[in-house]
């Protein structure tokens, strides 16, 4: 039976603590995947884990600590329009 | 025939010696105890030539079971005793007792070697498959038109249908080319289609300048918002985004349509931003690349320069102005400020950037 469904094929976690996420959008014939094409976002330290799949929210409380949060907003705002005002 | 009967012990003048060719029209039994039958010559190089086998009693319940054991002499009157072995098992020994179905071992260099002859359908090849001669593997020195082929090939490792031939490294596959030609790196998908080189699902980065590790494509999802959304609210006519990551170099195409009255801003302010890149930019230095965009409907004006934002996964925009006959940077963020509170006309930003992860 041909079935197709979504699922979180990679998380990855960048130094900064920036989560990449990976999901795999599959055509299953029975067990074996017979296609399969990916869609990617990014979690900045922080953001809001609504309805982010529970590995991906396992995943960010641990590496969230509140110094990574920190760091990366401190970051953010240093990289913030570069080119000057 | 004459008879010489003399006292065991010679390899030539045994008990019963046979002068001339003789024949024996049925079965010739010879018994002993795991004793030898010798061969001599003296044609040819030398003058006294000799090998010698016997039959090894291999145990087993019926108590019938044998070996065939064959020992040449070397030419320092060494002999290679049971240099070759057939088994009660029909198992083939040359330099050892077998273990498998053609055993082959020497202390010393170990080569086997296939030759076959100069002309078309005379190649040397080597097979490999199970008895009803499918799920083959076969190496050939010569001739392609030896598998119905019509062209000779110097060299050639072929297949049968539906196997892949896959290459061990280190006890571990590392590579592999599929039934559909794709060569699939280690931790790549075996199912790949299409003729091309399939890179492991999950990267194995390398530190070496020359090596490339990574290949994805895939989609995204480019977010029209601000430095802080608050309750912005935004509807999206067209909305699509691409990505190809090549080893550290990621292209993402997007494109982003607002229909007028459909960007209700809110109170949202800061800067303008695309979120939702699908790799976060590199934190190595400021990331300036080439953006193609086309931002309507803000009062900035219509040139915009964008930049990937380093450790982010978001874009930034700047105003871009005409002075003169050059277009500038006026060191300008586009900012909430740029929109009106709902949008009149159609907003649409649509890039081509590439940045390093």
């Amino acid at each position: 039976m041909i079935i197709e469904r979504t699922v979180v094929s990679l998380v990855e976690v960048t130094p900064n603590g920036t989560i990449q996420i990976r999901l795999a959008n599959q055509i299953l014939d029975g067990e074996t995947v017979k296609a399969q094409t990916f869609q990617r976002y990014c979690l900045a330290p922080g953001s809001d884990l609504t309805g982010q799949p529970d590995q991906v929210v396992a995943i960010a409380n641990a590496v969230w600590t509140p110094e990574v949060i920190a760091t990366y907003e401190a970051q953010v705002a240093a990289n913030q329009n570069p080119i000057g005002a | 025939m004459s008879w010489n009967i003399q006292t065991p012990g010679d390899y030539i003048n045994g008990p019963l010696t046979v002068v001339g060719a003789a024949t024996f029209q049925n079965d010739l039994s010879l018994t002993g105890n795991e004793n030898y039958v010798y061969l001599f010559s003296n044609y040819s190089i030398g003058s006294n030539s000799r090998v010698r086998f016997r039959a090894v009693g291999s145990g087993g319940g019926s108590g019938y079971g044998g070996d065939f054991r064959i020992s040449t002499r070397a030419p320092n009157n060494v002999w290679n005793t049971d240099a070759f072995i057939l088994d009660s098992a029909a198992n083939v020994g040359l330099g050892t007792s077998p273990a498998q179905k053609l055993d082959v071992v020497s202390t010393a260099a170990c080569v086997v070697r296939v030759r076959g002859g100069n002309g078309a359908n005379q190649g040397a090849a080597f097979y490999v498959s199970n008895t009803a001669g499918t799920n083959t593997l076969a190496a050939f020195g010569d001739s392609g038109n030896m598998i119905g082929g019509t062209v000779d090939l110097t060299g050639m490792v072929y297949t049968g249908t539906g196997i892949p031939l896959a290459f061990y490294v280190n006890s571990a596959e590392r590579l592999r080319l599929n039934i559909n030609g794709a060569l699939v790196l280690q931790g790549g998908n075996t199912a790949a289609n299409g003729i091309g080189v399939a890179f492991p699902a999950a990267q194995s980065a390398s530190t070496d300048a020359n090596t490339l590790d990574d290949y994805e494509e895939g989609t995204w999802t480019p977010t029209f918002t601000f430095t802080t959304p608050g309750t912005l609210a935004v509807a999206y006519a067209d909305r699509v985004g691409t990505y190809t990551k090549v080893g550290r170099v990621v292209t993402v195409r997007f494109h982003v349509t607002i229909a007028p009255g459909n960007l209700v801003k809110g109170t949202a302010n800061g800067q303008l931003q695309i979120t939702g890149l699908p790799f976060a930019v590199s934190v190595a230095g400021t990331q300036y690349f080439d953006l193609a965009a086309s931002l309507a409907d803000q009062s900035s004006g219509s040139l915009v320069l964008g930049y990937p934002h380093g450790g982010s996964s978001l874009i930034y925009f700047e105003r871009l102005s005409v002075s003169g006959s050059r277009v500038i940077r006026d060191n300008g963020a586009i900012t909430d400020a740029n929109f009106a509170s709902t949008n009149a006309g159609f907003i649409s930003i649509q890039a081509v950037v590439t940045y390093q992860v």
